[in-house]
């Protein structure tokens, strides 16, 4: 092929990479990179906007990041045609190496589809209390293919998406309210009834536990150590915390007061003699 | 009781006492600025105010971190007003009774007033002036936290021997429209909407409660038609957070979205 000008000397191995042809596609994969980031760019700016109002958090993140791989393969294969490079041969070569990839990637790729699992159910959202296998914590971050929970005593942790999916997830925060279960062991010759209203009378002067639902009082069983007693408060979300100290503080109080004891564990001996 | 407030000579505290609940203001002059210390506390301690001359500092058996403080001006006006607590209002009636279909009654319930301290009409603190307690309206996955308060429902005069200097009387009409006998328990008021309005007692907005098969509408009527709130003799302490031209906005909003549901 006959250049116009030469850039190098003739034969010069740089004279037959750096010819006309080779830098008019240069150019094209050039202009269609440009075009192709700038147009991804918008899209995604535009489906972050309407995202934001409609989504939440997740599943916005999610459809994002599906939109943004995809423009990308979109340019380069579209850079690569500019380019005048044959697809077709590259294309047979990319299913043998997606094949091959798909093995090497299979967790990745199980935690991509759980992370679509995980959306659909809803179960829980960034800022949301969870326990999962025995570790508790506030979701942090929710990424396409894993969660990230930020514990109590300031240490990251992440989930895998697949482990959210295999696991019994509980979502501490999800409802408005929560119950504050108590247990208590009294010794047998205990009076129940008046037990049962001193704790009453605790819930009820109790600023942070809620008067609707109304405290659950019951016998649960009577064990060999003493009567188990249960005892419910309900306490909003934001107060949880500070009602679960001041009930307790308060109920180990009235119990001294009203001299009201705890069982313990007690084994009688007997001797025949 | 309400209004502006002239607080006390640098380095003193002076005390307001509302039934069994107090409210402290200490000051500190530093230069062109005073530092304002607020305090509250439900019953009156036995306190003695000293002021260290070296360091001018407050003492009172007040713990430390119960004062709020902030930094104003020496123009700046200092006022005290009602208020309705930041969260709605849950009602829970002494006397329950029953409402026959189609039909409406009137009468009146009343709730506890908040104290808040006021910097040139900008809210800068709010007290209860009796212990707080929260109950949960609607169910366990999707009600609201509210105030808890226990009034009687009651449709005879206004007996000024029910009420303190702090109640406020909310006059209630309630629609029932369901086409069935509706027992009426509990009500739920949302503050943000109503007014303080100041005559023989403090007194809000009427309420009109219209409950039907699709559920329970809160409206906010002016006209009140109760001796010793009347509106033209009264002084409108408090206006409501939402106004009226809000309300309607929401209200056209809200049909709007029923609308296009369909």
């Amino acid at each position: 092929m006959e250049n116009t000008f030469d850039l190098f000397p003739e034969n010069n191995i740089l004279s037959q990479i750096f010819t006309m042809d080779t830098l008019l596609k240069v150019t094209r994969i050039v202009i269609v990179l440009l075009i192709g980031l700038i147009a991804i760019g918008i899209i995604i700016s535009i489906i972050k906007k309407i995202s934001k109002k409609s989504l939440d958090t997740r599943t916005s993140n999610l459809v994002i990041r599906c939109t943004q791989y995809l423009g990308i393969a979109l340019v380069i294969i579209m850079s690569l045609q500019a380019g005048g490079v044959n697809l077709t041969a590259l294309l047979g070569a990319a299913g043998i190496v997606g094949i091959a990839v798909g093995f090497a990637a299979q967790t990745s790729v199980s935690n991509f589809i759980s992370g679509f699992f995980l959306m659909s159910e809803k179960i829980f959202t960034t800022g949301d209390w969870i326990e999962v296998e025995g570790i508790s914590g506030i979701v942090y971050s929710i990424d396409t293919l894993s969660v990230k929970l930020k514990t109590f005593d300031n240490r990251l942790i992440r989930i895998p998406n697949e482990t959210l999916i295999k696991t019994n997830v509980i979502n501490y925060t999800r409802f408005p309210v929560r119950r504050l279960n108590i247990n208590i062991v009294v010794p047998h010759n205990s009076d129940i009834d008046f037990i049962e209203n001193t704790l009453q009378s605790i819930a009820k002067e109790n600023a942070y536990a809620l008067r609707n639902p109304e405290p659950f009082f019951t016998v649960s069983k009577i064990a060999d150590n003493g009567i188990e007693l249960f005892f419910g408060v309900w306490f909003s979300q934001d107060d949880f915390g500070n009602g679960n100290k001041s009930i307790h503080k308060e109920l180990n109080k009235r119990f001294v007061d009203e001299k009201i004891q705890f069982a313990h564990q007690a084994i009688a001996i007997y001797n025949q003699n | 009781m309400w209004g502006q407030i002239e607080l006390p000579q640098n380095g003193k505290v002076k005390n307001i006492s509302i039934e069994n609940f107090s409210l402290y203001f200490g000051v500190q002059e530093i230069e062109d600025q005073i530092e304002l210390s607020v305090a509250s506390g439900f019953s009156s301690p036995n306190s003695i105010v000293k002021v260290k001359s070296k360091k001018q500092k407050i003492e009172l058996s007040i713990p430390e971190g119960s004062w709020q403080r902030c930094y104003i001006n020496k123009s700046d006006n200092i006022n005290i007003t009602p208020s309705y607590p930041d969260k709605a209002m849950f009602v829970e009636l002494n006397n329950s009774f029953n409402l026959l279909a189609d039909s409406e009654i009137s009468g009146w319930i009343s709730t506890n007033c908040e104290v808040s301290v006021n910097i040139n009409k900008n809210e800068l603190m709010q007290f209860s002036i009796q212990k707080p307690f929260r109950t949960l309206f609607g169910s366990s996955d999707n009600g609201t936290i509210c105030r808890y308060y226990k009034s009687d429902f009651t449709t005879s005069k206004l007996d000024k021997n029910n009420f303190t200097e702090f109640s406020i009387v909310h006059p209630i009409t309630i629609r029932n429209q369901t086409g069935h006998i509706l027992n009426v328990s509990e009500l739920c008021i949302y503050g943000d909407e109503l007014s303080i309005i100041q005559d023989t007692y403090l007194y809000s907005e009427t309420i009109v409660f219209t409950i039907n098969n699709q559920g329970t509408k809160m409206n906010i009527n002016g006209d009140c038609g109760i001796d010793g709130c009347n509106q033209k003799k009264g002084t409108l302490l408090v206006k409501s957070k939402i106004s009226p031209e809000e309300r309607f906005i929401n209200k056209s909003f809200e049909l709007f979205k029923t609308i296009t549901k369909f």
